[in-house]
């Protein structure tokens, strides 16, 4: 059977839940404590795609930060895809994020990613409005709002993803 | 023609015959087929350069014909193969050969040992089968996982690991390695060109291998020599070599590298087992060594002992053949007896003897032999030497079935050696012919030795030696001891050899018996100055010597005679006194008295005178030798 592998990426400001919001979903490999010392874990993911074939998603969770260093976007080299992680709650990660949307296009070209509006269960607190999300689904940027506690979505993020890296949806 | 198709005529005339051109290719099927035919390859290679769906289109077509023509002609197939197919099984086999000698000496070595049993402890400890636990700790080294990954993306390109090694998400593990191995550069090299290389890890070292586009991890159990790297280079190498373009491009499908799995498994191959302290590991561990020697030395053993007893049979068979008078008919050996079942002559060599010779002196013979007679030349002339008892000097061989003597034999010994030989079994006739000497060789050998004086003549005929003539006695007395180096005679003959002194004897007694001295007329005195006398008494005095220089005795008598004239009685008287008055000569003369007896001559009753008769008479009587008593 025909297999493929992709590197991801899951990059995202200081404690907006990248790590929490995946660790449900992939197969956990490594400890914590890399992002720590190494600044990098590994996980994967595996989907089936409907064509047959199995794509095991490579991630790569890197240590967030309010800007990366060069040895952080060293970790993006190669990267063919990446979800963007945004705290539904903190409007300003919003904001980061696209910085680094554009840093690492900049850096690395135009790559397929999800953007991830996390923390969706505290709804009370949400401070993303609607508007914002739709203009940037007009920019044709793929937006979840996600739960880390709930699971919401984060499967969808994966599959949507796969589609975008390999032009085959997810079985 | 109408003018509008005049005039499509002349403005689309090249363009009409250009269609037609082309209907005609699309249309004629050889037309399109070289067409295709021409571009094919190249279309194939474009194809197959673009994406892989040519390879899948292709895939199931090119099997059923592979199948059909395995189907249709297997034997094709099987000659391809078969350069392939017989290493292969070889290979196959040694290293089940192989893995079963490393399973059977571990077992040996460390099932019972003390060090077998803390590991068995620690085995169990760990939850690892014990025969795992043993190779882990009996590997110098052993390659346990490679990874080759994608350096750009960290993507895990291939992975193989052996059936024992712990393995992580290969994925994972490769695209973790590829961050710490940034991390590690960016960290530690000055100008982050630097890549990591070797790293240890408790028991494991991990080597790196780095090519243009991706690098080979290797995990490595237990110490690995440096050569072991140049090896993995040159797989990595060839994986560069062969895959080169699609490590460049790799984005993480495994299409693209298929197979190259397959060369990374080569360096799983590469290992190496200890032995104790040593890194050289020998082909068998000691308890099996010791086994295996005890077993050997066991059979070497026997077999040297066989051997030896082999030998030892064929030996004391080999005596026994070279025995005369032997004769082995069932021989055979059970280690410390040697039985034998035979015939024996007597007169053959006793078996000690023949073990001697064989050189088996330790081992027991449990012989059964029954007697009879050999014909073996050796064992007739034993037969015949114990029944002709030849003399010292003659010896005995065999001519065929002929009993030669040759040597010095008396004609008495040939005579019953010729008539008796043929008696003996196994002689037919006998030849005595080599103990004969020429009779002209015997009569110069008997002169050299017997030095004849004159007057002595030797001759030989037959065998038979002559001696006549005269010789001194002293010279008769050496003639044995003088013939006692000569060759043996048949006989002697001396009767012709007189002793020269007896010759000289006789004359003496033939000139003085009956020598006479005259009287004058009744006188019976005699000159004592008579020569006739003194004469006589010289012969006496000669004639006693030699009677006694050759043992005989000389009888002197002295017969005194009377002429008649007057009376008996003074006749008588007349007669002793002239024998009286010669003796008293031969006694003045010098002559013993009692070598010379006297008596007188018996008278007539009536004599009658006569002159004559007035003298005294010797008498000598030569006498054999008186045996002494």
């Amino acid at each position: 059977m025909t297999r493929i592998s992709r590197k991801v990426c899951i990059i995202g400001d200081f404690a907006v839940g990248k790590t929490s919001t995946v660790t449900r979903f992939v197969n956990n490999v490594f400890s914590e404590k890399y992002l720590t010392t190494v600044g990098v874990k590994i996980d994967t993911k595996d989907l089936e795609l409907v064509d047959g074939r199995s794509l095991r998603m490579v991630i790569w969770d890197i240590a967030g930060s309010d800007r990366f260093s060069s040895a952080e976007f060293a970790y993006m080299r190669g990267a063919q895809g990446y979800l963007l992680v945004v705290d539904g709650t903190r409007k300003e990660t919003l904001a980061s994020a696209l910085a680094l949307r554009a840093a690492v296009e900049e850096r690395y070209g135009a790559l397929p990613f999800v953007l991830l509006l996390n923390k969706y269960d505290l709804v009370d607190e949400w401070s993303v409005s609607d508007a914002e999300i739709e203009a940037l689904n007009k920019q044709g940027v793929l937006v979840l709002c996600t739960s880390a506690m709930t699971g919401k979505c984060v499967e969808k993020a994966f599959r949507d993803l796969a589609k975008s890296l390999t032009g085959v949806s997810a079985a | 023609m109408s003018e509008l198709e005049k005039l499509r005529e002349i403005l689309f005339a090249k363009e009409k015959q250009t269609l037609e051109n082309i209907r005609e290719r699309t249309e004629t099927p050889s037309t399109r087929t070289r067409d295709v035919a021409e571009v094919l390859p190249g279309a194939i290679g474009l194809s197959h350069r673009k994406d892989p769906q040519l390879v899948k289109a292709l895939r199931e077509p090119v099997r059923e014909s592979f199948e059909y023509a395995v189907d249709k002609n297997p034997r094709a197939f099987a000659d391809a193969l078969f350069p392939v197919i017989g290493p292969a099984i070889r290979k196959s086999i040694a290293e089940s050969m192989k893995a079963l000698v490393q399973s059977m000496n571990n077992t040996m070595e460390y099932s019972l040992s003390p060090k077998g049993f803390k590991w068995r402890i620690e085995a169990s400890r760990a939850g690892i089968p014990l025969g795992e636990y043993i190779l882990r700790k009996t590997l110098v080294y052993r390659i346990e996982q490679v990874y080759l990954i994608n350096r750009e993306r960290g993507l895990m390109v291939g992975h193989v690991q052996n059936e024992s090694a712990v393995a992580q998400d290969a994925d994972a593990v490769s695209a973790m390695f590829t961050a710490i191995q940034d991390f590690v550069s960016d960290s530690f090299s000055p100008d982050h060109r630097q890549l990591l290389e070797t790293a240890d890890i408790g028991e494991f070292t991990v080597w790196v291998l780095h090519g243009p586009y991706s690098m080979m991890a290797c995990v490595i159990r237990g110490e690995p020599p440096r050569g072991v790297r140049d090896e993995l280079a040159e797989i990595l190498e060839r994986i560069n070599l062969q895959y080169g373009e699609a490590l460049e491009d790799f984005t993480g499908d495994s299409d693209s590298v298929e197979g190259v799995e397959d060369l990374l498994g080569e360096c799983l191959l590469l290992e190496q087992l200890a032995s104790g302290e040593d890194s050289k590991k020998s082909a068998i561990s000691p308890p099996l060594l010791i086994v295996l020697l005890l077993v050997g030395a066991a059979l070497a053993w026997w077999a040297y002992s066989s051997f030896q007893e082999r030998q030892r049979l064929q030996a004391f068979r080999q005596a026994v053949a070279d025995t005369p008078g032997l004769v082995a008919t069932e021989l055979a050996s059970d280690g410390r007896v040697i039985n034998m079942r035979g015939l024996a002559d007597p007169l053959a060599d006793d078996l000690e003897q023949v073990m001697q010779r064989a050189g088996v002196g330790e081992v027991a013979v449990a012989a059964d032999m029954a007697p009879f007679q050999s014909l073996d030349a050796e064992i007739i002339l034993r037969r015949a030497r114990q029944g002709l008892k030849p003399p010292a000097g003659v010896e005995f061989s065999m001519r065929g079935d002929t009993l030669v003597a040759s040597g010095r034999a008396g004609a008495e010994w040939r005579e019953q050696f010729l008539s008796r030989a043929p008696l003996i079994a196994g002689v037919a006739s006998a030849d005595a012919s080599a103990t004969f000497v020429r009779d002209e060789e015997l009569l110069r050998q008997a002169r050299m030795a017997l030095q004849p004086p004159a007057g002595v003549v030797l001759g030989v005929e037959d065998q038979i030696l002559s001696i006549a003539g005269t010789a001194p006695q002293r010279w008769i007395d050496a003639v044995p001891e003088g013939l006692e180096s000569v060759d043996s005679f048949a006989d002697i003959d001396d009767s012709a050899l007189v002793p020269s002194e007896l010759a000289a004897l006789d004359r003496i007694v033939s000139q003085l018996d009956g020598r006479t001295f005259y009287f004058a007329s009744g006188a019976s005195l005699l000159d004592s100055r008579n020569t006739a006398l003194q004469s006589a008494a010289i012969q006496l005095q000669e004639g006693f010597a030699l009677a006694e220089l050759i043992g005989r005795t000389l009888d002197v008598q002295i017969m005194g005679f009377a002429d008649g004239v007057g009376s008996l009685e003074s006749n008588r008287e007349v007669m002793r006194l002239r024998a009286e008055a010669l003796k008293r000569g031969f006694v003045a003369a010098g002559i013993e008295a009692d070598r010379i007896s006297t008596a007188i001559a018996a008278l007539p009753d009536n004599p009658v005178v006569d002159e004559s008769m007035r003298k005294a008479e010797l008498r000598l009587e030569l006498r054999p030798a008186v045996p002494t008593p």
